[in-house]
């Protein structure tokens, strides 16, 4: 009887120690999420053949309206993406023109990195469109780091993703990512993010810096990193029209 | 003329319904296969003439490894003077760089406000120089509506609008016709954003819908400055002066691209669908020959026994004063041989009518067919050597090789039991 108490105890403490997946889905979903938000950010792409810096200001508002603006480098000033639901924009500077982007190239890169236009549209949740499960299998995470959940999730049949799972390492108190791998159904690596440098923004703590790394090229990657944020603000609805997007930031 | 041979002039007209009905045996037979080597051949080299000289060129040199992965970083630098080179070699008549990428095209809604262009669809781009492409490709035969892409200042200012080409059902995907604008937007090999303003100039139909569904045109000096590529091309096409300079064409370019870590490969291996096709049809080809002239062999074979059966007391005489059997066989071979010249000569005649008629009159195919890339809308038949050579050649074979044993067996008559016995 004792022995049954003790295990009981024991197996009350294992659960504790892991937080219910539906709360980690959703701390992740709202990571950088918010009702509104307001962020400068710069993206480093290195590729085998060029390395450059973007640097932009992003606006969010909802789960489906998203506004970046390109500030620098010169040739690329002025260059924005308007995201309002599943439909994208893009404004040419050059030309003066907006183009919309077709469903047939959601998948294509977004400005030359490793973040497909799909990324940013990304409409998708993890509580919604996807199964979790809790995994222990070293062989699947790798090193097993103490204080670090591991959870495998998989996209709901509906969920339209090129990918057949992820495997997340999560770190707990607060709940943030640490690394992402995107698998294919043959198990090959598609892709690693890496999240570092966690720093608080406007009262939220965040990772502050966010590596793509295509398991394909190696050399290549794409850093995307936060240089300061502001979460529910208050964002005007008139940065998300295409009479924003046209005016070149002007 | 020899006694023999004499002999044997006579002979084949003295029975002249089974003369006539050898004479037309082998005459058949000759006009079969003498049709199907020129039908085979026309088809053939005319699908590949087609494709090869409107398009692909007859020898593509790229940068190594391009051909299986093609990639927009795998150049050919410097190459005007690769293509210079190229174009004194004796084997080669014109020569055309190209550049390919892929970019976004963007047409305007009707009704839209300015500037806003949401009719979007991917393509292919494909850098063009418009002389030599013309030179080489007879590019503007293919522009079904407007004009050929001319020099601009596009050509050198990223600012200027550009003239574009589109295929006719991408043209019809972005809701365009001639004089329209668009846009296009794309990544330039150095990583920075390629965007620029572009005027419809043509509709470009190569006769492929699946081709013109996705591609469209530039002149070369605009890609170069749109893509970043400047000086750099991913594609030298060549022409050869025929199609049977191809292989000693392609062996003097790499001794040119050689040493370059360029790339030469014939049609035979940048389109290997079609050839390995054409290389298993061709064996197929042979197999009916071989049974055309079977069937006709044995229908020769056939006369000639019987010929032979019908003059045993006639090779009883000739054995019984004292014919040697070796001038028997001799004969007989030889008339079976004068009956094949008169064939050939026949077939000859009628197969030259008949080829004439099919190289003018195809077979035509609508819609057009489609085999491993190649689009070909008629068939014609092509008059060569081959569709005399290989059946005279065939005919006097097979006169000889069976007439042969009718022969033998002649020259074996026992000249005492046939006389007696007929």
């Amino acid at each position: 009887m004792k022995l049954t108490v003790m295990t009981l105890i024991a197996l009350a403490t294992i659960l504790q120690a892991q937080p219910s997946i539906s709360d980690v889905l959703h701390d992740l979903d709202q990571l950088y999420r918010s009702e509104n938000s307001q962020a400068d950010m710069s993206m480093h792409i290195v590729t085998e053949h060029w390395e450059r810096t973007l640097t932009m200001e992003t606006w969010s508002l909802g789960r489906d309206k998203t506004f970046i603006r390109v500030l620098s480098p010169a040739r690329q000033a002025g260059s924005a993406t308007l995201r309002i639901g599943s439909e994208m924009w893009n404004y040419l500077p050059n030309t003066n023109s907006t183009v919309r982007i077709p469903p047939s190239m959601m998948t294509g890169s977004w400005m030359g990195s490793d973040i497909t236009n799909n990324d940013i549209v990304k409409e998708i949740t993890y509580v919604d469109d996807y199964t979790a499960e809790y995994i222990t299998d070293s062989a699947v995470n790798g090193e097993q780091v103490e204080g670090q959940l591991y959870l495998k999730l998989t996209p709901k049949p509906s969920t339209a993703v090129v990918w057949s799972y992820i495997v997340c390492a999560i770190s707990t108190d607060p709940t943030l990512p640490v690394w992402e791998k995107y698998y294919d159904r043959h198990d090959a690596l598609i892709k690693t993010v890496t999240f570092s440098d966690v720093e608080t923004m406007s009262g939220r703590t965040i990772p502050t810096v966010m590596q793509v790394i295509p398991s394909d090229k190696p050399d290549q990657s794409t850093t995307v990193s936060w240089s300061d944020a502001s979460f529910n603000e208050g964002v005007s609805d008139d940065i998300f029209s295409l009479d924003n997007l046209q005016s070149g930031g002007n | 003329m020899s006694l023999t041979a004499k002999l044997a002039w006579r002979n084949i007209f003295r029975q002249r319904r089974r003369t006539i009905l050898t004479i037309m045996t082998m005459t058949g037979g000759f006009v079969l296969s003498s049709l199907s080597i020129g039908w085979m051949d026309g088809s053939y080299s005319g699908m590949i003439l087609f494709f090869t000289n409107h398009r692909t060129g007859q020898i593509q040199v790229h940068k190594e490894g391009y051909l299986d992965n093609p990639s927009i970083y795998d150049t050919i630098d410097n190459y005007s003077s690769v293509g210079l080179e190229i174009d004194s070699l004796e084997n080669v008549r014109a020569w055309a760089p190209r550049i390919y990428t892929g970019a976004l095209l963007a047409s305007r809604e009707e009704g839209s406000p300015s500037g806003i262009y949401s009719n979007s669809a991917a393509a292919a781009i494909i850098g063009i120089d418009p002389r030599l492409e013309e030179n080489a490709t007879e590019f503007s035969n293919q522009i079904t509506d407007g004009e050929m892409l001319t020099a601009s200042e596009a050509d050198s200012s990223l600012r200027a609008t550009g003239q574009i080409l589109l295929g006719k059902e991408l043209a019809l995907t972005l809701n365009v016709t001639v004089g329209d604008s668009l846009i296009l937007f794309s990544q330039a090999a150095d990583g920075s954003g390629a965007d620029r303003k572009y005027t419809v100039q043509g509709i470009v139909s190569t006769g492929n819908p699946e081709v013109d569904r996705t591609t469209s045109y530039l002149t070369l000096a605009d890609s170069q400055l749109l893509f970043a590529l400047e000086g750099r091309v991913h594609e030298l096409a060549v022409m050869t002066t025929s199609l049977g300079e191809v292989d000693a064409a392609a062996a003097e370019i790499s001794g040119v691209t050689g040493s370059l870590g360029l790339e030469t490969a014939s049609w035979k291996v940048f389109a290997r669908e079609f050839y390995a096709g054409m290389k298993a049809d061709e064996t197929q080809l042979k197999i009916m020959l071989a049974i055309i002239i079977g069937v006709a062999a044995l229908g020769v074979l056939n006369t000639i026994l019987m010929m032979v059966l019908e003059r045993r007391r006639e090779f009883g005489v000739m054995k019984a004063i004292g014919t040697q059997p070796k001038s028997i066989v001799r004969m007989i071979v030889l008339e079976a041989n004068l009956m094949g010249l008169v064939s050939i000569i026949a077939g000859g005649i009628l197969s030259t009518i008949g080829l004439l008629i099919l190289s003018k009159h195809g077979m035509v195919f609508d819609p057009p067919m489609d085999y491993g890339g190649f689009v070909f809308r008629e068939m014609l038949a092509s008059i060569t050597p081959a569709c005399y050579w290989i059946p005279s050649v065939s005919v006097m074979i097979t006169s000889s090789v069976v007439s042969l044993i009718p022969a033998l067996k002649a020259a074996h008559t026992d000249a005492a039991k046939s006389l007696r016995t007929v």
